[in-house]
């Protein structure tokens, strides 16, 4: 396992105290925290580079460029994209998902297609889903992944994949369940009747090694915050020809080529779809993640992540009244672990772990079909990621126990 | 701990007042916290202008529950207009603990829930001039 006394003391907020306990934060699904590093390298960009981008020819101007350009080519290294210009930056996986709906989907599909989704997906990967399919006529279709089970997950899209079929819109981790969805597969089916894979990777990509190329999907997105960087930065990886095809859903200045009094021209790739002045701080910050997470590297990160899950729901299935909601075993999850506990509610529980200094999500985190389906309002939601360990996952249980003494 | 879990609230909690139904109520509505989908449903009788019953059901967290309870404690034989100008302050200062402003909103469903319903009711038993 990482030895995370040391890694914790590469994020000031760690050493914070909560309550007048260490915080234990396990609410990285929600957003990770940032090393000091990447801090830095924000502060540093503002101290001593800060200028606009693609604008002057003055020396911070070009510097500044050269760092946000230079990110792009980091980023489409990380995923194993062919070209930088594959790499679109964004505000986070929501912007992501509504280009990819907005600008691509809504001028390609139209009555009697079909746009296949789960109910494993965040809002930001239904709700445009929803607009989409109303305003081309197309139909919204959810299928029903087993929420305690990732066993089936390719025979039971198998089964509602049909030539009409024109989009696949999916999450390669759930936010809920942490279930991870064999997307590769999918691909595969996806490709074979002609349909758009579009992949929503934010909880994927801080937790496993993701290739676009391997993968082979149309579409992936993800959000920076989730993975040691800034929040406010995210990005959308897409087939170049697809990105092509893909019209902006932002217009204004960096987008353009030529604009006459009637008319305007956009752009290439990728500006064309980056109007305004982008987050430049957060993308220089987000740079700097990922060097950190390269020095640990991916695959460390899932080796640890696997070991403290199965210590951690190794414990929590012992504890009287609590169901763990998701697939059994750590192997089948990212760093994510939804429970309930009879007769608590999620936000008397959350209330109770604060009050240890313990960090949880507690709510319907942004998935209310799945809840509605499993007939609950809320869940507990506690996630790790790098610089989590065994007491952490033993503070948590201890804050579980006290919550039940005093709340039942 | 800095406890919200103070016992009147767990008093409350756990042996809520004016939980139920009521057979003819005046009035009645649902509301949910969209923030957790905890909801809330309250009925009122309200008679000569006055709250004459109230009872809530709620499937939500112990803050919720223990202020409907104290809230349709309070509000019993409170004219409308009363109800109508209860502040969310008293009722915190009622429940009694230091709240986080996430937790304000599970405190406010029940008060946000019973002011919504009697937004624009006139009672027919009462003339007005």
């Amino acid at each position: 396992m990482l030895n995370t006394n040391i890694i914790k003391q590469d994020f000031k907020i760690l050493s914070k105290q909560i309550n007048g306990r260490d915080l234990v934060y396990l609410d990285n699904a929600a957003t990770s925290q940032k090393p000091n590093i990447v801090i830095e390298g924000i502060s540093r960009y503002y101290n001593e580079i800060n200028a606009n981008v693609h604008r002057g020819i003055h020396q911070l101007s070009e510097q500044a460029t050269d760092e946000y350009e230079s990110t792009r080519k980091t980023v489409s290294q990380f995923i194993g994209a062919t070209y930088p210009k594959e790499v679109i930056f964004t505000s986070g996986t929501t912007e992501s998902l509504n280009l990819v709906a907005f600008g691509w989907a809504m001028h390609n599909l139209k009555k009697g297609d079909v746009i296949l989704t789960t109910n494993l997906e965040h809002h930001s990967n239904f709700v445009p889903w929803q607009i989409v399919a109303g305003t081309t006529g197309a139909t919204l279709q959810t299928v029903a992944l087993d929420p305690y089970s990732s066993e089936h997950y390719l025979q039971s899209i198998k089964e509602k994949i049909t030539d009409r079929v024109k989009i696949v819109a999916i999450t390669h981790a759930s936010n809920v369940t942490g279930a991870i969805i064999p997307v590769k597969a999918i691909a595969k089916l996806t490709k074979s009747i002609g349909a758009i894979l579009v992949v929503d990777g934010a909880q994927a990509i801080p937790h496993l090694e993701v290739n676009v190329k391997r993968l082979d999907c149309d579409f992936y997105a993800f959000s920076a915050h989730k993975i040691l960087g800034p929040t406010g930065v995210g990005v959308l990886w897409g087939r170049p020809e697809l990105l092509e095809d893909t019209a902006p859903i932002k217009y204004g200045g960096g987008m353009i080529n030529e604009v006459t009094e009637h008319t305007t021209t956009w752009a290439d790739l990728p500006e064309k779809l980056e109007a305004g002045t982008p987050n430049i701080a957060g993308v220089v910050g987000f740079s700097e993640a990922l060097k950190y997470i390269k020095t640990i590297g991916m695959n460390i990160i899932r080796e640890h992540e696997v070991l403290l899950n199965d210590y951690a729901l190794k414990r929590l299935v012992k504890i009287d009244g609590l169901t763990i909601i998701g697939p059994p075993s750590a192997e089948e999850r990212t760093g994510v672990i939804s429970f309930i506990i009879d007769g608590i509610h999620p936000h008397d529980l959350a209330s109770v772990l604060n009050s240890e200094g313990v960090a949880v999500r507690s709510g319907h985190h942004c998935n209310m079909p799945l809840h509605t389906e499993l007939n609950i309002p809320a869940s507990t939601r506690a996630s790790f990621y790098l610089y989590n360990n065994h007491d952490d996952v033993d503070r948590l249980i201890d804050g579980i126990l006290k919550a039940i003494s005093i709340l039942k | 701990m800095q406890d919200i879990y103070r016992e009147q609230l767990m008093e409350h909690y756990k042996n809520p007042q004016n939980k139920g139904m009521i057979d003819d109520p005046t009035l009645q509505t649902d509301k949910k916290n969209p923030m957790c989908g905890d909801m809330i449903s309250l009925q009122v009788k309200i008679d000569d202008g006055k709250i004459k019953d109230i009872k809530f059901n709620a499937n939500a967290c112990a803050v919720t529950v223990a202020s409907a309870s104290i809230l349709t404690e309070e509000v019993i034989g409170k004219t409308i207009d009363e109800v109508k100008s209860f502040t969310k302050e008293r009722l915190l200062d009622l429940l009694g603990v230091e709240l986080t402003t996430s937790r304000i909103k599970c405190a406010v469903l029940a008060l946000e829930a019973l002011q919504e319903m009697l937004e624009g009711f006139s009672d027919p038993s009462v003339q007005e001039y």
